[in-house]
């Protein structure tokens, strides 16, 4: 079934001189896990901002053109209490989403305003703690958790609302190493629970190999919209979008460029297993 | 090689937190050094002592031979030149050109002369818009490389790039680590702080790691990222090339995708020595 569909959407700042968003038509169907990617200043942002109603409801342009369709309703007739229920969106820096003094008491707000009972709480609040893996850190202070504690704080007490889409503008990019590899770890957790995953970022090397699908945007229109391997097969339009391809995908071309047959991998697995029919292991 | 910077036995503390303990470490005229570790191991406190934004508790930091308790940060910022994390925090003048003059004046150059470092640097950076162009107009990418030219402006001996790359894009993270190794060619020393392995390997000669106010190791890239186990105990992850080397068997550590060419072109030469 489809999740997020945009028509024909166009989008324009006041202040701006061009539209910032130029004819985009996208559909996400439930379940998938979608990248959408670009240089700076593509849009990727208001994309994500447009597909969570956060446009036009909370941010006015001065041009909205086209619609988006939430489980096939236009957003812009939702009132926003209702699409908050349905959407989660985790922005790029998790403090500016955090209020609570405790991970518990963060995680907990939503699930009060809802009135729901001490014992629903508790029982929702367990799975939730599981699966962004807080449990140890149920009363710490936020402020002192790092990065990617943070930002699967975030994600928690969205979760805690049971959504069906969560949305994430660059999860990612400003993280260590460490809290990027647990921010991605949470992330597929996400998609076992069959959740519709949106995720705008410019680093995707690490990111891309998961997801289902990429969506590329430059100068505010749909570039491309199909598969990672597809997105990797085509050189051309990653170098035009200056984003960073995996090292693997950028061996692999160099290899054929010396004239050595290779697919183009997803994984180091997949290389790994040409390469030994090539050349032989150890 | 002529070392610059000496790190002695450094101990530091913010409050009762020992951030930095017992830092020894040498940097040479003319390296580019990598710094990389998780957040909050001290990269950023460490590399604070190399201008004298912060003195040792115990232990000391000589740069150029001179003791940094024994001098003024002012002094010692016309030596070393930082670059902050997030550049917009350094930011503040209303046009380019005022904001890249501003060290230069301070530093008593002359009206031409603070006018021709303005214009090498922002060439050096190429940074090349009007000069009264406001910094709020310019990309993400063109501030870092704007903070860039602040201080090469200054024309300090050793530059420090504290985490140019992160939540940069790939073309901009480039062009930085570029425009480093330039300033590097023309006999700058240049220590980056940054989480990007696979950047570090194929521009850096040397990496630090650190890990809990620790230098945990301190070599080439090569030797760093073929030690897996100690990168694994840290969360740092080594580059997809020396796993797949790994995964492979391979004797050899190769970091960068040329390296990693190389040596899988040796192998099909010994393999099938008749297309070689």
């Amino acid at each position: 079934m489809q999740a997020i569909k945009a028509e024909g959407l166009s989008v324009k700042y006041y202040m701006s001189d061009d539209y910032i968003l130029k004819n985009v038509n996208v559909s996400i169907r439930e379940g998938e896990m979608v990248l959408i990617t670009g240089p700076s200043g593509c849009g990727k942002s208001t994309l994500i901002y447009c597909l969570a109603g956060i446009i036009p409801h909370h941010i006015t342009v001065e041009k909205y053109e086209g619609r988006v369709l939430l489980f096939g309703r236009d957003i812009s007739k939702i009132r926003f209490s209702e699409i908050a229920k349905i959407c989660g969106v985790v922005l790029q820096n998790p403090t500016s989403q955090i209020f609570g003094m405790t991970v518990l008491e963060d995680l907990a707000f939503g699930l009060e305003n809802l009135c729901l009972s001490r014992s629903t709480m508790e029982k929702k609040l367990n799975e939730v703690l599981e699966l962004v893996d807080l449990k140890k850190h149920v009363n710490t202070d936020p402020q002192d958790l790092s990065g990617g504690e943070r930002q699967r704080l975030v994600i928690g007490s969205l979760l805690a609302m049971n959504p069906k889409i969560l949305l994430f503008d660059e999860p990612t990019s400003n993280l260590d190493p460490r809290g990027a590899k647990e921010v991605l770890l949470a992330l597929n957790r996400l998609r076992k629970l069959k959740k519709t995953i949106i995720l705008v970022e410019r680093k995707i090397q690490d990111i891309a190999l998961s997801v289902d699908r990429i969506i590329a945007l430059k100068d505010g229109s749909v570039v491309f919209d199909s598969s990672p391997r597809d997105f990797f097969s085509n050189m051309k339009l990653v170098e035009t979008l200056g984003v960073s391809s995996p090292q693997i995908v950028r061996l692999s071309y160099l290899l054929r460029e010396q004239g050595i047959d290779v697919k183009i991998p997803l994984t180091i697995e997949e290389l790994r297993k040409q390469l030994i029919e090539i050349f032989g292991g150890g | 090689m002529r070392e610059i910077i000496r790190v002695k036995n450094l101990w530091f503390k913010y409050k009762t937190n020992w951030v930095l303990q017992d830092i020894n470490l040498s940097i040479y005229e003319k390296e580019f050094v990598a710094l990389v570790g998780q957040n909050g191991c001290g990269k950023t406190t460490l590399v604070k002592h190399f201008n004298g934004l912060l003195k040792p508790d115990r232990g000391s930091v000589t740069v150029y031979g001179v003791d940094t308790k024994d001098t003024s940060t002012a002094e010692l910022a016309k030596v070393v030149g930082y670059v902050f994390q997030f550049p917009d925090s350094q930011i503040f003048a209303r046009t380019i050109y005022e904001e890249v003059s501003f060290g230069p004046k301070n530093l008593k150059f002359s009206n031409r002369e603070i006018d021709e470092v303005v214009h090498s640097s922002l060439n050096r950076v190429g940074l090349e818009k009007s000069l009264d162009t406001t910094p709020t107009a310019l990309s993400t990418g063109e501030r870092e490389r704007l903070v860039i030219a602040d201080v090469l402006a200054m024309n300090p001996r050793v530059i420090i790039l504290d985490e140019p790359t992160t939540g940069q894009d790939h073309i901009t993270c480039h062009n930085v680590m570029k425009i480093a190794r330039d300033l590097v060619n023309l006999g700058k020393t240049v220590i980056v702080i940054s989480h990007d392995m696979e950047l570090i390997c194929e521009w850096a000669e040397r990496v630090i790691v650190m890990h809990e106010g620790r230098i945990i190791n301190n070599g080439r890239p090569k030797d760093v990222f073929s030690r897996f186990e100690m990168l694994r105990d840290i969360g740092l992850s080594p580059p997809q090339v020396s796993v797949l080397a790994r995964s492979l068997q391979f004797e050899e550590t190769p970091v960068t995708i040329d390296e990693m060419i190389d040596v899988l072109l040796r192998r099909l030469c010994l393999e099938h020595s008749e297309i070689c």
